[in-house]
């Protein structure tokens, strides 16, 4: 009985620790903390980081942070954010570059990076696991798996 | 004036070089093309006035080398050059310097750019040389072979507005833009002066229609004109009555033409399905009413996009018809005027297949065959080694290794 016991409580502890593990890897969409703004929806996070409203629900500018091509959670971010490869998201962006339409997002090698251009850029938006959330960052949109 | 403008940006922006919030990228396209035909020589368009024929390995039409510089002034100002090394007819230094105009960004809404521009007539007008960008090997030629101009220079504005989950944005442009026009024998400048465009799009989800409207004026004198203007003087007015009706047709300087376009692009799964439908016309009959488009059909899967492309131009050739004029006793002259009449008379039908891989996120290689059936009198986007225009069909295979950084 008492074994019986000990193997159930060892798998749901095993489940919550996997669970809490997907979770801090779950990708969310933040700003920095002073930002006003409480949350965006999928279209709004959409226009944003494909350059075709690059601004928040209030009107002021949103200037977006980028991770490098060689980051996976870049190739993560689109795919589940639209459906497409980072390849074909770069293709859409160099007509909008090379035609002087837009300019690029500001491109980070790291998270790291990317956080601390956020806690010190105002208005700016970008993207990052959850495990590297901390107090100066505001989740606005959580992207489901 | 222009190329002092030009200069004073290229000085801005070599002085600016040394500061922190300049940034550099590049693109650039190797292109190989071969044809199938000894008398009809593919163009990428009717700027180029070499053909590739039958037994030719072309590396020219659709290789390319660009660059582009920007510089931060603050968050709303800020300075944009670009030059594309490829193979042009007749170019001078800045027809290789494709972009470079200051742009004011106040908000998110609102964008004012002045300098040199990239050309907005039609919907992949102004990213063309970006082959990356696009999901063929080449653009369709029916539609964009009758385009030669890879910048202008003026101004634009733009202003979008978020409702409802979707964007519009209106933009609002004027300018003035140089190319020349060649049919491999005979080249010749043609400018647009007095450019007033505009153009919509509208883009909600995986939806995108655009609509596009130019207006510009001939800036540049048709030279062929000239010879048939003294032909015909010379004529007695009792045999060519009315002669100012053909030739107000024949001075091309001044003609009003218009260019119209109306595209849409949508994501269905792994399907883009996209088409775009462009109307040019003019005051004279020198320049023939055109009517073109193109559908298109990709399926995206992982790295891999296979499409195909249905295109075709159409338009009424020139008859000869002046009142009162009786064309057997100009035989000669009449078949020259209705060849420089028909010069944009293009009427042609493709069907192309063709296969993109992303080699990488910023590498892509494409190989696309394209069909093409040329009706009789209708190959204004090739170049005609022969003596007649006959009905034909050509082959064309195209590759393409392009890159953007």
């Amino acid at each position: 009985m008492m074994t019986r016991i000990i193997i159930i409580v060892f798998s749901l502890l095993a489940i919550l620790s996997l669970k809490a593990g997907a979770y801090s890897e779950q990708l969310v969409i933040v700003v920095h903390k002073d930002t006003p703004i409480e949350s965006l929806t999928k279209s709004e996070v959409i226009d944003i980081f494909m350059g075709k409203y690059t601004a928040y629900p209030n009107g002021q500018k949103a200037l977006a942070v980028e991770l490098t091509d060689q980051h996976t959670l870049k190739e993560r971010f689109y795919r589940q954010l639209i459906g497409r490869s980072v390849a074909s998201v770069n293709a859409y962006w160099a007509r909008l570059k090379f035609a002087g339409r837009k300019r690029n997002a500001e491109v980070k090698d790291t998270q790291d990076e990317v956080i601390e251009y956020l806690r010190t850029t105002p208005l700016s938006i970008g993207y990052i696991t959850v495990a590297k959330l901390d107090d100066n960052l505001k989740v606005v949109y959580q992207i489901d798996e | 004036m222009k190329r002092f403008a030009l200069c004073s940006s290229l000085l801005l922006i070599h002085v600016s070089a040394i500061a922190d919030d300049t940034t550099w990228s590049a693109f650039g396209t190797l292109g190989i093309v071969s044809s199938d035909s000894e008398q009809y020589g593919f163009r990428r368009n009717i700027n180029n006035d070499e053909g590739v024929f039958n037994g030719d390995i072309d590396f020219k039409q659709l290789s390319l080398l660009g660059g582009q510089l920007e510089h931060r002034f603050s968050g709303t100002f800020d300075l944009v050059t670009q030059a594309v090394i490829r193979d042009r007819t007749d170019a001078d230094w800045d027809d290789y310097v494709s972009l470079a105009f200051l742009r004011y960004t106040p908000s998110a809404q609102w964008t004012l750019r002045a300098g040199r521009l990239a050309p907005d007539l039609f919907t992949i007008s102004d990213y063309r040389d970006i082959n990356i960008a696009y999901t063929w090997a080449n653009v369709p030629n029916e539609v964009y072979g009758m385009i030669p101009y890879t910048y202008f220079d003026g101004g634009d504005l733009s202003y979008t507005h978020r409702f409802s989950d979707a964007t519009l944005t209106a933009k609002a442009f004027v300018g003035t833009s140089e190319s020349v026009i060649s049919t491999g024998h005979f080249t010749q400048s043609f400018d647009l002066e007095e450019m007033l465009g505009i153009a919509i799009t509208f883009d909600k989800n995986d939806w995108n229609l655009q609509w596009r409207y130019t207006q510009a004026s001939i800036g540049s004198e048709d030279t062929s004109a000239d010879f048939f203007i003294d032909a015909i003087a010379q004529i007695p007015d009792v045999l060519w009555p009315n002669k100012q009706n053909i030739y107000n047709d024949l001075a091309l300087e001044g003609q009003k033409v218009n260019y119209q376009s109306f595209s849409g692009q949508k994501y269905l799964n792994n399907w883009l399905l996209s088409f775009e439908v462009t109307h040019t016309d003019s005051d004279t009959d020198a320049i023939a009413e055109l009517t073109n488009g193109y559908i298109s059909a990709a399926y995206l899967q992982g790295a891999h996009t296979w499409y195909g492309v249905i295109a075709q131009t159409n338009s009424d050739p020139y008859q000869f018809s002046e009142p009162g004029v009786n064309a057997l006793l100009f035989p000669e002259l009449i078949a020259g005027i209705e060849g420089t009449f028909n010069f944009y008379s293009s009427s042609q039908q493709s069907i192309s297949l063709g296969w993109r891989c992303d080699l990488s996120p910023t590498v892509t290689s494409k190989i696309q065959v394209s069909y093409t059936h040329i009706d009789e009198n209708g190959d204004t986007l090739w170049i005609n080694q022969g003596n007649n225009s006959p009905s034909q069909s050509v082959t064309t295979l195209i590759y393409t290794l392009s890159f953007a950084l």
